[in-house]
């Protein structure tokens, strides 16, 4: 799997700029770069969800140990209904259903031998906060530390997931997510991170991008406000055929 | 016919999360809503077998009014007795009878009534007293009201069906002849609940599942004739009641 950096070298090539008085650089693009990995690995994530083929995006899972925070007084919605909850650890792609949450167990590493393993143990359901007075609803779906439940929300800049029918006894968590890239931590010199074969796909978006990128300050060379000269052709962007990827959404 | 061997609700819900290719319980819905799906489906087949027989046994209250159970859907019938004992000797029938209601104290009211009588039921006359050796009681809102002839026996004994699991809430067991009828029953209402979500294979889910379940010869038919037949030895006892009933052998 290349790095970052190899593929905003390979852009940077392909485009001309070879020296060091380009006009991209390697940051740029990588900032591009994850905005089309981000895209791609969407696509292929929500195919994999429409066919069933769950194994096939199995190498896009990332794995955590979160810690649960049991009703933290400073956050005002939690004191309201007395729930458990813990903070995203990374951003996480905007799939249907939240899938983008894929899996989160209650976390034991002293089980004995022959018990299932802590990523088999009961499944946490997801919903809304505002689906919970229907669950609580039913005696049989209501949650418990049989049928726990977790309900996505905002709390301040944190992108939080209360829990319910938590045990208090419970300390940390096993997550599987889908990672989306986290823009404040790009870095060139980290793998890659999408699938091999979107490696051709990605190169033609980031270059699509990187050429119309370039042309723009091209074209709006005149700053003292007359903008264009009589006359000039203005480029537009090439025409799109409805079969490339980046047209599709589903 | 009556079967013991069962499966655990963890093997209906695997093998129905697979077919719907739904392992990670990630399509919103989740495992609850598997459970219930399985939990109804059970409750389903007890109304088409009355397969989940239990049996209600309490004191006779001193006020005659009994609460039921609350997961009686049928009673096969109802037995007086006291002692430890119920043989045919020390116990008696328990009969309904219809409209009868009391508070707590003596008397009762029921359709009977004196002299605008109604010869549906027991009472022809207003003067007539019940025979004795009749005990009855009348029914309402999971209550039983008892006549005042009960008090002669200590106990009160209600072979029913109840709901096809013991604790509505808890995990449960499913019958082996039920096991691909509520396998069934469970893949189509949790198709039906997230057909929006790819409503082309759902749709075809659905189909097929509403095939096993409303068909001839679907799994949920099957599941009741399996039921609802004799065993081997039922054949032949029934042969016996035919031909040699009364008679000595």
């Amino acid at each position: 799997m290349p790095t970052w950096r190899q593929v905003a070298d390979d852009v940077l090539l392909a485009l001309g700029y070879e020296t060091d008085d380009a006009l991209r650089h390697r940051e740029a693009i990588l900032y591009n770069a994850s905005i089309i990995a981000n895209k791609l690995k969407n696509q292929q994530l929500k195919k994999g969800t429409k066919t069933g083929d769950e194994l096939g995006n199995a190498d896009m899972h990332s794995t955590y140990i979160v810690s649960v925070i049991h009703n933290d007084v400073l956050d005002t919605v939690v004191t309201d209904f007395d729930a458990a909850y813990f903070d995203l650890p990374a951003p996480i792609m905007d799939l249907s259903s939240g899938s983008g949450i894929n899996a989160v167990r209650y976390l034991r590493n002293d089980l004995p031998e022959g018990c299932p393993p802590a990523f088999a143990r009961n499944p946490f359901t997801q919903t809304t906060l505002a689906a919970l007075h229907n669950i609580y609803q039913s005696k049989v779906q209501a949650p418990n530390s049989r049928f726990p439940y977790m309900a996505r929300g905002k709390f301040m800049d944190k992108d939080r997931l209360y829990l319910f029918g938590v045990p208090a006894s419970t300390k940390k968590l096993l997550a599987v997510l889908y990672t989306a890239s986290d823009f404040m931590t790009l870095d060139l010199d980290a793998p890659a991170d999408i699938q091999p074969h979107l490696l051709p796909t990605l190169k033609k978006m980031l270059m699509d991008m990187e050429a119309w990128a370039l042309q723009i300050p091209q074209e709006r060379l005149q700053q003292d406000g007359r903008d264009f000269p009589p006359g000039q052709i203005v480029r537009t962007r090439p025409l799109m055929s409805l079969n490339d990827p980046a047209q599709f959404d589903e | 016919m009556l079967g013991n061997a069962y499966v655990s609700l963890g093997e209906i819900i695997t093998a129905a999360a697979q077919e719907l290719r739904d392992t990670g319980f990630t399509h919103g819905l989740g495992r609850p809503f598997y459970a219930s799906a399985a939990q109804r489906g059970l409750s389903e087949m007890n109304y088409a077998t009355n397969f989940f027989k239990k049996v209600f046994i309490e004191k006779v209250p001193e006020n005659l009014i009994l609460d039921l159970p609350d997961d009686m859907t049928e009673k096969d019938q109802m037995y007086l007795f006291s002692g430890n004992t119920c043989n045919i000797g020390t116990s008696v029938m328990l009969f309904v009878k219809p409209n009868m209601w009391h508070g707590g104290g003596t008397g009762y009211l029921a359709q009977n009534k004196g002299r605008n009588y109604d010869n549906t039921q027991f009472s022809l006359a207003w003067s007539q007293a019940q025979p004795s050796h009749l005990y009855f009681c009348g029914e309402r809102s999971g209550k039983l009201y008892l006549s005042e002839s009960c008090l002669r026996f200590e106990r009160i004994a209600i072979p029913y069906t109840g709901i096809g699991m013991d604790c509505f809430g808890e995990d449960f067991e499913v019958p082996m002849w039920a096991r691909e009828a509520i396998t069934d029953f469970v893949i189509h209402r949790v198709a039906l609940a997230i057909e929006r979500e790819d409503p082309q294979f759902m749709a075809r889910v659905i189909s097929r599942k509403e095939g096993e379940l409303k068909g001839n010869g679907g799994s949920w038919q099957n599941a009741i004739w399996r039921y609802k037949r004799s065993d081997k030895k039922q054949r032949y006892e029934t042969s016996i009641y035919n031909f040699d009933f009364g008679h000595y052998i």
